[in-house]
């Protein structure tokens, strides 16, 4: 028999268990406002962001004469000349974004001959090359002159192999000892640590099935010399073939006072080439200090489970209608990775993709996922998929109806698209819009679109790592401190075949995340709102730097609230920093938070503990 | 932290853990043993016994091949407690188990709780702690002078000798990377590996290296000192057993130490870390026990059996005189010498039956003892070491020059001194030390031309009669010379040049003290007129050793080495001697202040005079062969990388310092390459790390030349690199251009590799860089720096 005093005991306990457990779930539910947009509120002036920006660009590319810009000392901090064709040159026009990016006033030249009757005090910091597309006969012995004197010189692109076997000029300018015969010995690449941020990779396939390789394993072999340093070479199969004469494909060479930064391979022709010239600037000095966006972003594209639309299919697979699908197996999948990774989804809605049927949204299911996402700081967007033959515009027409209906308050500031053309009915429908994510190439990792709106690269899908794609990832990471990652969940929906099932799907992309990202855990994980406002930032700051001794100091133009900086140092170590936070990365780089727009940093040599 | 700092704390570790594993745990072993016998006699008995157990495991282990830290714990751990419960059994091994027995049972079963049975181990240990303490206690109060005078022995010993450990810090001995390299070996279980060799010294700090992990070159660095201040300590010891005045050992010692009036040969070793110096601990002791022998002999009445105390003191003999012939042979010539005098000073009693066969018994034992590990590995297909055949042709008086000094700055422990390339006849000659006469019949006379000659038959020596030897040998020399001669080479080895009349009082006082001894003997103080003949005796052999060649004896060793023995030796006989004075003077007293007065006076007294004479000898300071930046760097490198992670560039010091840790890439082979360079060439390194010692002001490495201690510059570059072998390249102007050269070549490194190029440690004379590279795609370090030429090509 229980006694009354303890069958009273039993019934408080069990009330204050109930209590302790309802209260947090009511209080989520309660205080969740998950009826608006948490990155909508955003007080950023985005005019001024935006005319801050135009009136850099002017500065950035007046389109002057060199002489015209060198006599001003345009070029003297941080100027920029580049050599080759410009137009319809992928090389040129990826240069150009980093010069954006970099803040380096540029000037596009197509011979040296007004270079090089400056006097060194007006030089710029870099000259990059195409070395495709310049008259080697007429350039080549100035730029030899140019390199003994101190130039710094990047080859964005090497010369034709011919031109290099021809001219022992350039081989001497690019410290190329020996020029061997590729033959498709050439199994893969070794990326070393110190260029890029993320650090060392091997892409060499370990089996022939393994389908992850498609980088270009055909490029000229070029056995370089003493005073070289290497930062990517091929690897042979033949582990007896001496290191030294493997060929390399990125590297630097010192001749006389200047130095040359060599890149063997069309990795310029692509946005992300945009790494390697940072880090080859990095790697020039004592240290570097450049400006990044710090974003982190992941797209769930296409996210239906809305209405049940393709149930028959689902249900066979799965046993289970599409809405529970989504509901049950794809989004608990989801916020597990998002815990671990640290990550904020942006999720791309898609209430329906067949417009064609009669298979409506169910109710009460946006506000069901808005509440879930708001409870994982996430944010919801719009996406432009569809399976029936309606235009973009009506689309979104009929999906702003269903989100009038569920939350009419939320603004809908980020939209995804397939294709850069449906932008413009997007943005007559949307009239939050501020930011475009697409798969397709925009030309430039991010940027403006028009006027208010700004576009963000997709820099990988989810599904698929190929070794391509890590070296971009590395390198939009090194440049920029972004990367968008993007999971298509259309396929998900509509699985095409065995590999597009869930658990195939989940299992790669969790695998992927997990692997992949973790080495830029140190930046921000962003929804796209949350990376448009910083973007807008990157693009509109200008900056000066400076070195005295072990002080670095650091002018922020146009500081908005916060930015975002790397700082790579090559043989010290950060002492302090006043005005910024800042984050260890690997290799010598640093993450810095900018609070002030003077930022001192004090740095020192390592110090031996026994002396 | 600064490198001297971590010097000196270096220093009391390792002198913390000689003094521990080599006399304290011996001594807790056997203090039992011991009892009765005085504290310097226990002291020198737990040292021999420490050294004798430790080189032999690791001889036992190393021919096994099985020496690692397990095995040599498991060999110093499991026979300890083995030996302590054997020979405790009765008294309180047993009843100690049966009590952790009783109480474990206790505690097992509940009838003792947790709590009672921490306390009753925390009251075990404090009692232990209070009993050590009080004995402790009871010492210092007892025998505070005793105390007082050891610490400033030491004071002294550190004064002279110590502070050369904290100016210069790398090796001092050309040689002594050759002892670090065979110590290396013992690591990998490769004894003897450049061939056999005594290696008594080399086991003892590989011990101290694989069971602390304290690094090789450390050791060598400091042992030096340690065992500088120990052959004090002995002699201190000794000569506490055998003077009758308790100060007169500190008032000697004092004498050996203060005044500068000794030569700097007699010393200058004592800056070394080599096996030679290392073996001088155990003579003194050996003679001792010897002693001892005696007077517990005499005491025992003849008793058979050797369950006595002088077959105690006996095998100690054996052990310390054994040690000597492992670790170096001419510790064993003098320790034989002494023995020889001993001989002559107890002429009354060696021959007798209990006393001869006993003494020959033990001291073919001891021989054996030292040799067997040889002799095994001789058998197990291992070469003599060059040292080692020259030291026995020495021994067999057929080597036609007892010398094989390199130079002032060592020993040539590595070279091949023992070439053995005299002829038959001269073998002949030299055994004796006397011309043979030669038989040889021609038996070509009277043959026709064409004719066949017959059988020749080998030549026929026909040996002198022993009457004929003698005369030829001892009559003939010239005594008065000789003594002149003796004083002459006293005076110039031994004491400063400066000193002839004391160099011939010296000899004078030998026979004086002999007369003494003689006289002591009559008067019935046998031991101690036994112990004056014996050390005076010892004195005039070494005398005789110094001029070995006008008395046409084989010389033994070199006079420079000798010097150093002999003036061990004179400290002996000069405290005997004022030991011997003051006994006649104040031997009736039976005050013991008085009787330690009169010393303490003298000492302060000869201090005075010393001191306003200006005769007061200065600390000692040898520049070491390596750059102090040098050791720095190799101790940081060591401290801050993985093993095998780093290469250190340099001239020669610090390729068997770090042989265990990382590799060595020799400057003269990188330059040479870099003669050469072409299209085709590529010489990288691939570690992760490479460091480069440069020295700015390049040392001379024993070698001096015109315009010595000058910094590199761009003339030294210029000339032709040194070429040649070995360390040749390393020594007087070689080195000197081999730095400039070096110098430059790092310069135009820095400025093709700026940021993985890096200065990682300068001061006035040294600068190290250190290169930070991939691995898996090495920097070529051969390429033009403006210097690059051999000299073949301006010739």
């Amino acid at each position: 028999m229980v006694s009354r005093r303890n069958f009273v005991t039993m019934i408080i306990l069990m009330l204050i268990m109930i209590f302790m457990f309802m209260f947090s779930s009511v209080v989520k539910h309660e205080l969740n406002e998950y009826g608006v947009n948490s990155y909508g509120e955003n007080t950023q002036d985005i005019t001024a962001l935006r005319k801050a920006y135009d009136a850099l660009f002017s500065v950035l590319f007046p389109g002057r004469s060199a002489q015209q810009e060198a006599l001003d000392g345009n070029f003297r901090e941080k100027g920029m000349i580049f050599l080759g064709q410009e137009k319809d040159n992928a090389v040129a026009s990826n240069v150009k974004n980093w010069a954006v990016y970099n803040k380096r006033p540029s000037l596009f030249v197509t011979t040296l001959q007004e270079i090089s009757t400056l006097d060194t005090t007006f030089w710029p910091e870099v000259l990059v090359i195409d070395g495709e597309t310049v008259d080697w006969n007429a350039e080549t012995e100035q730029l030899l002159r140019l390199v003994k004197k101190g130039m710094c010189v990047i080859f964005a692109r090497m010369p034709s192999k011919k031109e290099m076997e021809r001219n022992e000029a350039l081989r001497q300018v690019t410290g190329v000892k020996e020029i061997r015969e590729n033959q498709g010995l050439v199994t893969g690449l070794h990326l070393f640590p110190g260029l890029l941020i993320g650090g060392e990779a091997i892409y060499q396939a370990k089996t022939k099935e393994e389908d992850r390789q498609d980088l270009d394993l055909d490029f000229p072999w070029y056995v370089i010399g003493a005073g070289t340093k290497t930062y990517m070479m091929g690897t042979v199969s033949d582990k007896t073939m001496e290191k030294e004469l493997l060929p390399a494909v990125l590297w630097r060479c010192r001749l006389g006072d200047g130095v040359v930064f060599c890149v063997n391979g069309d990795y310029l022709e692509e946005e992300s080439g945009i790494g390697f010239l940072t880090g080859f600037m990095a790697d020039k000095d004592s240290y570097d200090l450049y400006p990044v966006v710090n974003a982190q972003n992941l797209v769930l594209e296409s996210y239906g489970g809305f209405a049940s639309e393709n149930n028959a299919q689902l249900g066979e697979i799965y046993n289970q209608t599409q809405v529970t699908m989504f509901r049950d197996l794809i989004w608990p999948t989801i916020v597990a990775l998002n815990e671990r990774t640290g990550g904020k989804i942006t999720m791309m809605v898609s209430p329906q993709m067949d417009y064609s049927d009669d298979k409506e949204p169910i109710r009460n299911q946006l506000i069901y996922y808005l509440r879930l996402l708001n409870e994982v700081s996430g944010e919801a967007g719009v996406s432009c998929a569809r399976r029936s033959d309606i235009t973009v515009k009506e689309k979104l027409e009929k999906d702003l109806e269903y989100w009038e209906q569920e939350a009419p308050d939320y603004r809908l500031q980020a939209v995804c698209t397939e294709k850069l053309q449906e932008f413009p009915q997007a943005s007559e429908v949307l009239k939050d819009l501020k930011t475009v994510v697409t798969k397709q190439n925009p030309d430039m990792a991010v940027g403006y679109l028009e006027d208010d709106v700004t576009v963000q690269k997709v820099t990988g899908l989810g599904m698929r790592h190929t070794y391509r794609d890590n070296l971009a990832l590395k390198a939009y990471e090194t440049a920029l401190g972004y990367s968008n990652i993007m999971l298509d969940m259309e396929q998900a929906a509509y699985p095409g075949g065995e590999e597009e099932h869930w658990e195939k799907i989940a299992l790669k992309f969790t695998s992927n995340l997990d692997t992949y990202w973790k080495d830029y855990a140190a930046f921000d994980h962003t929804t796209l709102s949350e990376s448009d406002a910083r973007i807008r930032r990157f693009l509109a700051l200008d900056y000066s730097d400076h070195r005295e001794k072990e002080r670095i100091t650091l002018h922020v133009e146009h500081f908005d609230e916060e930015a975002y900086f790397v700082l790579k140092l090559n043989r010290e170590a950060v002492k302090e920093i006043r005005g910024a936070s800042y984050q260890k990365l690997r290799n010598g780089f640093y993450l810095l938070k900018i609070q002030e727009q003077d930022v001192e940093i004090e740095v020192e040599k390592g110090t031996i503990p026994i002396h | 932290m600064s490198m001297q700092l971590l010097t000196v704390l270096q220093f009391f570790y390792i002198l913390l853990l000689y003094i521990g594993v080599l006399v304290v745990i011996p001594g807790l072993i056997f203090h039992r043993k011991f009892e009765g016998k005085s504290f310097p006699i226990r002291v020198m008995a737990y040292l021999i016994i420490g050294n004798f157990y430790v080189m032999n495991l690791v001889f036992l282990l190393e021919l096994l091949h099985i020496s690692c830290k397990a095995t040599l714990l498991l060999g110093m751990i499991i026979p300890s407690l083995a030996v302590v419960a054997f020979m405790n059994w009765k008294t309180w091994v047993k009843d100690s188990l049966v009590n952790v027995g009783t109480v474990t049972h206790n505690v097992l079963v509940s009838s003792m709780g947790f709590k009672l049975f921490l306390s009753k181990i925390l009251q075990w240990f404090v009692d232990g702690v209070k009993n050590r303490a009080r004995e402790i206690w009871e010492s210092l109060k007892n025998y505070w002078l005793d105390w007082i005078g050891i610490i400033l022995v030491m004071a002294m010993v550190f004064w002279q000798y110590g502070m050369n450990e904290l100016t210069s810090m790398g090796y001092t001995a050309s040689d002594m990377p050759v002892h670090n390299y065979w110590i290396n070996a013992l690591c990998k279980n490769d004894l003897f590996t450049a061939g056999i060799y005594p290696y008594g010294f080399h086991c003892i700090i590989y011990f101290f290296h694989a069971v602390f992990g304290m690094e090789v070159f450390v050791l060598l660095r400091l042992i030096g000192f340690i065992q500088t201040m120990l052959i004090h300590l002995i002699l201190l010891a000794f000569l506490r057993s055998v003077c009758k005045n308790e100060a007169i050992p500190y008032l000697a010692v004092g004498i050996y130490l203060l005044p500068d009036i000794w030569g700097y040969n007699t010393y200058a070793r004592y800056l070394f870390s080599l096996p030679q110096e290392y073996g001088m601990l155990f003579i003194l002791p050996s003679i001792c026990f010897l002693i001892l022998f005696f007077r517990d002999r005499k005491e025992e009445r003849g008793e058979k059996g050797f369950r006595n105390e002088s077959s105690k003191m006996l095998f100690l003999f054996a052990m310390s005189f054994g040690m000597t012939l492992a670790v170096h042979f001419y510790d064993t010539i003098i320790a034989g010498l002494f023995c020889l005098a001993i001989a002559v000073g107890y002429l009354g009693v060696i021959f007798r039956k209990a006393y001869l066969w006993r003494i020959l018994g033990f001291g073919i034992l001891s021989i054996l003892m030292a040799v067997l590990p040889m002799v095994i590995a001789y058998m197990m297909g291992k070469p003599l070491e060059g040292s080692l055949r020259w030291g026995m042709s020495i021994m067999r008086g057929t080597s036609q020059m007892g010398t094989p000094i390199a130079g002032p700055v060592g020993e040539s422990a590595g070279d091949s001194s023992g070439k053995d390339n005299t002829s038959q006849a001269d073998i002949a000659k030299n055994a004796d030390g006397i011309a043979y006469e030669v038989i040889q019949q021609d038996n070509r006379q009277g043959l026709q031309e064409g004719e066949r000659a017959p059988y020749e038959a080998p030549p026929v020596y026909k040996k002198p009669g022993l009457l004929q030897q003698i005369k030829n040998r001892f009559l003939q020399i010239p005594w008065k010379t000789l003594l002149q001669t003796a004083g002459n080479r006293l005076n110039v080895y031994i004491f400063t040049g400066k000193q002839y009349w004391l160099a011939v009082s010296v000899i004078f006082l030998c026979g004086i003290m002999i007369l003494c001894g003689i006289g002591c003997l009559i008067f019935r103080q046998r031991e101690y007129g036994s112990i004056l003949i014996t050390v005076s005796v010892n004195v005039l052999l070494l005398c005789g050793v110094m001029v070995a060649k006008e008395l046409k004896l084989p010389a033994l060793m070199d006079e420079t080495r000798c010097s150093t023995y002999l003036a061990y030796s004179m400290v002996v006989l000069i405290g005997l001697a004022i030991d011997f004075v003051l006994f006649l003077a104040i031997g009736w007293s039976e005050n013991e202040a008085v009787r330690r007065l009169v010393p303490a006076g003298i000492m302060i007294l000869g201090l005075i005079i010393t001191g306003k004479m200006g005769l007061l000898r200065q600390p000692l300071y040898l520049e070491a062969l390596e750059k102090n930046g040098a050791i720095t760097c190799v101790t940081n490198i060591l401290k801050q990388n993985k093993p095998k992670t780093f290469t250190i560039i340099s001239a020669n010091d610090e390729l068997r310092m770090i042989e265990e840790y990382g590799f060595h890439y020799e400057v003269s082979e990188l330059l040479w390459k870099c003669v050469g360079i072409n299209e085709e060439g590529y010489e990288s390194i691939p570690t992760p790390k490479v460091y480069v010692f440069i020295e700015k002001v390049p040392g001379e490495y024993g070698l001096k030349y015109d315009d010595s201690g000058r910094t590199v510059s761009r003339q030294g570059a210029m000339l032709p690199l040194p070429s040649g072998s070995g360390i040749t390249m390393y020594q007087g102007k070689n080195r000197y251009v081999t730095m400039s050269k070096l110098y430059y070549w790092a310069q135009t490194l820095q400025k093709m590799y700026p940021n993985e190029t890096s200065v990682y440690y300068e001061d006035e004379e040294f600068v190290c860089y250190e290169i930070t590279q991939n691995v898996y795609r090495p920097f070529d370090l051969t390429f033009s720096y403006g210097y690059n030429n051999s000299g073949l090509d301006l010739q």
